[in-house]
């Protein structure tokens, strides 16, 4: 999963995408609301977090820019102003959740959690399919009851498969929802990681979990 | 509550109906003796037609007196009486309207009249005259008996009752109390209207100024038409609200500034504590963390201390200890705590100063004005840039001090609204080292000190002057 964080606040900035990347996240950070605009218009994300106060453009253009554009990313408002009338406003611009500065991490995660599972209209946390059960609370996968050991970014491609079961994900949207933009992995990373996640989640013998169409992508059949 | 309206009505009704009660008495008793007064007259003249047909002959009186004439001394309705009486107190005659009875004696053989009240013999309150006359006599006896005849004297005493006077009397007096009365009502009702319309405007700005709380301080007090009398105090009004509100919106800016200052920083604290803790055997991350949390506090801690100052110097609470000193050299001082900051954005500082610059300031007030431009010059300047700093003192005694730095971005407008508290270019708080507090500070504290200082831009080369003016103490001897 894919998160964008707009804040000016460079410390804050850091720190929040440190503890977002560490959550499984894959996190892009910008400091100011152009590039919030920027970043949010052509990325792939799955939440936005947005701070009101930024330079260049501030956080509600940006909201009701993103809107205009008919981009429905969910968007969560940080902000210092904790008036109830500061709230109604950025709610009614489009915004999808609104946490008040100073806020806590946990519960920060867990409406990012949220609005990601809204994304994907899934109500619970946990998601079975087959034999499989995948906690995207704790980032945990069981596969017949049995804990499987995988890496964070097999955990994030799996859960992106899972989530987006019955739809086709081609390697370049693997990419765009796996990694911070900018970065370059290398050219075979995601059939690497499907070979592997094949080989931990997919019992011998059994039908195959992750489809493989030639020439389009990689999907988990819905049923 | 005291009313205004209320007590002029009173008091004008008060005055006008005792006002009206001793102008009816004035003109009750008036009325009252010119009635009397005719009643007399009418007395004397009936008294004088009773007189006139008294006659004597031969030493007896003869009253040729016609009851047809004068029916009331009979049986007509209202009844009067009379009586003559002879010089040696017979009765003469009677009124027929006696019937018999008398009238009270004569009192005296005084010839002029006397007049007095008495109750007449039907009861009935009544007014007596008596005079004493010559009855004239008869003709024929008069050119017989000659002038040897002694003329006798005789009483005549009148009575008529006065009742229906005293009704008329009561009924005048009662007319002017009436009247009195229904003026001050009619007074009463005519203020009432016309003070409720004319004191209409007043009653509005009452109710306006009534219906004023914290959240309608924009509403500004309307008289239309406008008044003479209320104009002044309708400004005055005005002006008081538009400070109100200026003041209010102040505090209310002052507060949201406040509370978005220390959230942001409260916020990074608390992210950075919990991502440390959540991964706490990370060490490296731990290490960056600590330092990204020392240096929030450190930004917190300066934020703080300038609120504080500002509070206290506002307050008037900052001390200020006048000594000489040489400005140069706390110039240089000031250049020296800003060397780690000008040497991260690479930025060169020139100094033109005169050497040695007396002055006569609190030292450690001016030490955090000229602090605060240098440091505002550094933190908005652009990196690799230099700042000009002179300080030079005038053929009039006064000492100029100037920081000058590019600033490319601002505009005209902004060389006012610098000095508000919390102020910065960009509506972000980007810069962790300043919480744009600084000039505000600076403007306080000299306003404090009675000292000038004036933003300046240079349009063609996009330079900022910061300059500070401080006036003539009679001080400039070297120190």
């Amino acid at each position: 999963m894919k998160v964008l964080v707009v804040e000016d606040s460079e410390r804050l900035r850091r720190s929040l995408g440190e503890g977002l990347r560490r959550s499984g996240f894959a996190v892009d950070l910008v400091d100011n609301g152009d590039d919030g605009l920027e970043y949010a218009t052509h990325g792939d994300h799955d939440v936005i977090v947005l701070d009101l106060m930024l330079p260049k453009l501030d956080g509600l253009s940006v909201l009701r820019r993103l809107r205009a554009l008919s981009k429905k990313t969910h968007v969560l408002v940080l902000s210092a102003r904790d008036r109830v009338d500061d709230r109604i406003e950025v709610l009614n611009a489009g915004a999808d959740d609104y946490l008040v500065k100073p806020f806590s991490f946990d519960e920060l995660l867990a409406r990012i959690h949220a609005l990601v599972r809204r994304s994907y209209a899934q109500k619970d946390p946990k998601v079975r399919v087959g034999n499989l059960e995948i906690d995207t609370l704790a980032k945990a996968v069981r596969l017949d009851g049995k804990p499987v050991d995988l890496s964070a970014m097999e955990y994030s491609l799996l859960e992106l498969l899972v989530l987006r079961r019955g739809r086709i994900l081609g390697r370049e949207e693997i990419l765009d929802r796996l990694y911070a933009s900018g970065l370059e992995p290398s050219s075979n990373i995601v059939e690497a990681m499907i070979y592997s996640l094949r080989q931990k989640v997919q019992p011998r013998g059994s039908p195959p979990l992750i489809v493989n169409r030639r020439g389009q992508g990689y999907l988990i059949e819905a049923s | 509550m005291r009313s205004i309206r209320r007590e002029l009505v009173l008091w004008l009704s008060i005055g006008t109906a005792v006002l009206s009660a001793v102008a009816g008495l004035v003109s009750g008793r008036v009325v009252e003796n010119r009635l009397r007064q005719d009643f007399d007259e009418d007395l004397l003249a009936t008294a004088q037609t009773i007189m006139s047909v008294t006659e004597q002959d031969a030493g007896r009186y003869v009253l040729e007196f016609s009851y047809e004439s004068m029916p009331q001394f009979s049986t007509k309705a209202p009844l009067e009486y009379f009586e003559t009486w002879s010089d040696i107190g017979e009765i003469v005659e009677r009124s027929r309207s006696l019937a018999g009875a008398g009238l009270e004696s004569p009192f005296s053989r005084d010839e002029s009249p006397q007049i007095w009240n008495a109750l007449l013999p039907d009861g009935r309150p009544g007014r007596l005259l008596q005079m004493t006359f010559v009855p004239q006599a008869e003709e024929e006896s008069a050119s017989i008996s000659g002038p040897q005849t002694r003329s006798r004297q005789a009483v005549l005493v009148l009575a008529r009752g006065r009742d229906e006077l005293e009704r008329f009397v009561r009924w005048v007096y009662l007319t002017d109390l009436a009247i009195a009365v229904g003026l001050a009502l009619a007074l009463a009702l005519c203020v009432e209207f016309v003070l409720r319309r004319g004191l209409a405007p007043l009653a509005k700005v009452a109710r306006d100024v009534g219906a004023l709380d914290e959240r309608s301080l924009e509403t500004r007090i309307e008289v239309s038409p406008a008044v003479d009398e209320l104009d002044p105090i309708v400004r005055r009004l005005n002006l008081l609200l538009e400070r109100l509100q200026a003041a209010f919106e102040r505090e209310r800016r002052f507060s949201g500034d406040v509370a978005h200052e220390l959230r942001t920083p409260v916020a990074e604290l608390r992210t950075l504590a919990e991502v440390g803790g959540r991964w706490s055997g990370d060490a490296a991350l731990a290490s960056a963390l600590f330092a990204d949390t020392a240096a929030v506090a450190e930004r917190m801690e300066r934020v703080v201390a300038q609120m504080m100052t500002l509070a206290r110097a506002e307050a008037g609470q900052e001390p200020i200890e006048s000594s000489p000193f040489d400005l140069a050299e706390l110039i240089d001082e000031c250049v020296v705590s800003c060397s780690p900051v000008t040497r991260d954005r690479r930025i060169s500082i020139e100094l033109h100063l005169d050497r040695p610059l007396p002055v006569f300031e609190d030292r450690n007030l001016l030490a955090v004005i000229l602090r605060n431009l240098l440091e505002n010059a550094v933190a908005h300047g652009p990196e690799d840039g230099t700042i000009t700093v002179e300080a030079h003192a005038t053929s009039d005694g006064e000492v100029r001090f100037t920081v000058t730095n590019a600033a490319p971005e601002l505009q005209r407008s902004d060389l006012e609204a610098m000095f508000g508290r919390f102020w910065t270019k960009d509506v972000a708080r980007s810069n962790a080292r300043h919480s744009g507090l600084g000039l505000s500070l600076v403007r306080t504290l000299a306003g404090l000190l009675g000292i000038e200082v004036e933003a300046r831009r240079d349009e063609i080369r996009g330079l900022l002057t910061l300059a500070v003016q401080l006036p003539a103490r009679g001080l400039r001897s070297p120190v």
